[in-house]
């Protein structure tokens, strides 16, 4: 059996070994060095590889992005960490105005290859600045790779495609994963972004979701099992590049579509899907396409009105029971 | 603006069609309701006309090809301006004549590449069980049929896929291959009216348990009923007092005028009101079978002058589906060609089929114990045993042999 490791041990491990392979990597962030970060990812690095390529920075997250794009235009490799995704609204002209046009507006002159690490999601009532889904937002902006990995397997062959996709990336970690285990082979490998993943062959529904809701939607198949009802579960892996062929694909077999994420229902990237599929495989369609989302509300700090606003299991079960007509509004 | 002519529905099974002849050339200029083409359907021919003014720009099909219901088969241009094709409505030339509320809209689609599926406007078919219905080739009628299993019984892809495990059970593989006796043999692609007879015939003949009852009729009345309205110059054929007299006998035997109605997953008796009596005409190509509708209601005259008509229009291809739809019961006459007697098979969902052989002078032993020449007219008919039993078809019979050989009958 392959060893088994949690995803924080994962990204830990990409990131030495993308240090130890390419000098012009470095990382850049938020008590990333001597303290190894919030969530114990970049534990260690600062003693190998020393403070000049695991850099602390003060709280200035548009300043040290700025740093970053700078860097990478020059010809470095910066992975940057943004400790809460949330954080990223302060940087949010960096990010979107400067890293994600500089290549097209240059004509191609220059690149940018910078990642940007960091978390999101809910689950651990951080509260409303803390717990916030924005990979849609990111993902409307052309110029910017979004790559949302579930496991500690795809966490890591996704960082390292990352690092090596000489253009900037952000990488949205889930705070709920980094202490979920998973098997990694020792080898290297690595994972192409823009390709999704089927979780679980289905033939009667299929459940797009990405980040942590794809072990939710794995625990509702299971549930819906019971019941004899076959969900298949695609895992995008990435919103941009967005994998809808294997999206349509998976429809035109179950003809039954239930798109589940963690951001808010409304303007959530699950529209963006849902307009995909009915208009490539409008004829493969049986019935309307449900959407599971966050309630549109800002997250409470409250564990339990938390667990109300973010999509459960059972509403995932809910959901499909209704795209199969079992339950009808 | 470009507007594409498309192949309407005219007809309840009516699936496709046949181009007998182009009428317009690419380049011709066309009034609104000009002639573009004739298509062989349903047993008949029809005219396509242009649904508005302007040039034929583009011809899709040549003579002779096959064309599916709601498949476009031309192209006019208006001269006015207007989005492009893709983002127009096709337009269905010529109202079905027939069946209002079965009438097909062809949806227009944002959709590149995507093949238009029809819909069905007081029914709610989801977008995969249209699909799906498409490619079985299930009529407008079939569909109505299907009791959907979705939300306000929306009709879903399981009920498609079920429907076809009860209507198809037999696998129609034959390999012509098998059949090739030498290298010179030559094929011909069955025309339309062939290939609906074909089919439909091997349905009856699968699917309906039939039996058959004989009767000797002395026509010793009705011939001289005709001889003596001859004189008078009005013209009565035999097969006109055998429609008048079917449709009294149906009257004191309503069960022979129902139909066997089989759906996907019950089976049912329709009980039908009108009778309406078919006859089996002989065309080239094939076997129409017009309808001489409320025959029950009509004199003999008017029985006549409907049958001449019907008859006329089947010999000139121009029987529309309306001439040709509700029977209730069909008659097959072969006593032209000298034949004594012969069985025929049941026109589904009918439960009846008369097959009427010559009228024969024979040696008949009278009430009088004396031997006598009468003129003997031989039927049999055919059953549909679901429908009803020995004993009621042969009252039928009875019946029907009483009034045949009566001097009663409606003549004006």
């Amino acid at each position: 059996m392959t060893r088994q490791i949690t995803y924080a041990e994962a990204i830990n491990e990409a990131l030495d070994e993308i240090l130890r392979e390419d000098e012009s990597v470095f990382l850049l962030g938020e008590d990333i060095g001597h303290y190894g970060g919030v969530f114990k990812v970049t534990k260690g690095l600062y003693d190998k590889f020393g403070g000049e390529r695991v850099i602390d920075t003060p709280i200035s997250e548009s300043g040290f992005i700025g740093l970053g794009i700078g860097a990478a235009m020059t010809g470095l490799k910066p992975i940057i960490e943004i400790m809460w995704v949330d954080f990223t609204l302060v940087a949010i002209d960096q990010i979107l105005n400067q890293a994600a046009k500089f290549s097209y507006m240059s004509g191609g002159q220059t690149k940018v290859p910078l990642v940007i690490r960091t978390q999101g999601g809910g689950g651990r009532g951080n509260g409303a600045q803390h717990s916030q889904s924005l990979e849609g937002l990111f993902a409307q902006f052309p110029g910017i790779k979004v790559v949302c990995p579930s496991t500690p397997y795809d966490v890591k062959g996704l960082l390292k495609s990352s690092v090596a996709e000489n253009g900037p990336v952000i990488f949205i970690e889930h705070k709920m994963l980094y202490n979920t285990k998973g098997e990694v082979p020792e080898e290297d490998y690595s994972i192409p972004l823009g390709k999704a993943d089927i979780k679980r062959k289905g033939s009667d529904v299929t459940i797009v979701s990405l980040s942590r809701m794809v072990q939710f939607s794995l625990d509702a198949a299971k549930e819906l099992e019971k019941e004899g009802i076959d969900a298949e579960i695609i895992d995008l892996r990435s919103l941009a590049p967005l994998d809808t062929e294997t999206v349509i694909e998976s429809v035109k077999k179950t003809n039954r579509l239930v798109v589940v994420h963690e951001a808010h229902t409304t303007f959530g990237w699950g529209a963006e899907i849902v307009s995909q599929v009915q208009q490539d495989a409008f004829d493969y369609l049986d019935g309307p396409i449900i959407r599971v989302g966050a309630e549109d509300v800002p997250i409470p700090y409250n564990l339990e009105l938390e667990k109300e606003v973010l999509p459960q299991v059972k509403d995932i079960v809910k959901a499909v029971k209704e795209a199969l007509y079992i339950e009808v509004k | 603006m470009k507007i594409p002519v498309n192949l309407p529905k005219m007809g309840l099974t009516m699936e496709e069609a046949t181009i007998v002849k182009w009428l317009k050339q690419a380049g011709d200029v066309v009034n609104k309701n000009d002639v573009l083409l004739e298509v062989e359907t349903d047993k008949s021919v029809l005219e396509i006309e242009a649904p508005t003014a302007g040039t034929v720009i583009e011809r899709l099909f040549d003579e002779g090809d096959s064309i599916k219901v709601s498949e476009t088969i031309c192209i006019l241009e208006n001269g006015e301006k207007g989005t492009d094709e893709k983002t127009t409505n096709p337009v269905n030339v010529q109202d079905p004549p027939v069946v209002q509320e079965e009438s097909i809209i062809v949806a227009a689609t944002s959709s590149k590449n995507a093949p238009m599926y029809p819909r069905f406007p007081n029914k709610p078919v989801s977008p995969a069980a249209r699909r799906k219905a498409h490619e079985m080739g299930l009529t407008a009628e079939e569909i109505q049929s299907i009791k959907g299993s979705g939300p306000r019984n929306r009709v879903i892809l399981r009920d498609i896929t079920s429907y076809s495990k009860q209507v198809n059970p037999v696998s129609q593989t034959t390999n012509v291959e098998h059949n090739v006796i030498d290298s010179n043999v030559e094929f011909e692609k069955l025309t339309t009216i062939r290939s609906l007879t074909a089919k439909k015939l091997t349905e009856s003949f699968r699917d309906v348990p039939q039996f058959m009852i004989k009767k000797s009729i002395d026509v010793t009345n009705i011939n001289d009923i005709k001889n003596k309205l001859s004189e008078l110059n009005i013209k009565i054929s035999l097969n006109d007092f055998i429609i008048q007299g079917v449709s009294q006998a149906i009257q004191k035997n309503r069960i022979v005028n129902n139909y066997f109605i089989e759906t996907e997953n019950e089976m049912r008796i329709q009980k039908n009101n009108k009778i309406n009596v078919g006859l089996a005409v002989a065309i080239d190509g094939g076997l129409v079978v017009p309808v001489v509708k409320d025959a029950d209601q009509l004199s003999l005259v008017d029985i006549a002058r409907k049958r001449d008509d019907l008859i006329q229009k089947a010999r000139t291809n121009r029987l529309t589906p309306n001439d040709m739809n509700e029977g209730t019961i069909t008659i097959s006459n072969l006593g032209a060609f000298g034949v004594d007697e012969f069985n025929a098979i049941i026109n589904k969902p009918e439960a009846a089929i008369l097959a009427v052989g010559s009228v024969v002078k024979q040696p008949v032993v009278n009430e009088a114990d004396e031997i006598v020449v009468k003129p003997i007219l031989t039927i049999t008919a055919s059953f549909d045993h679901r429908i009803l039993d020995g004993a009621v078809a042969a009252q039928f019979m009875k019946d029907l042999s009483a009034i045949l050989e009566s001097k009663d009958w409606k003549i004006v």
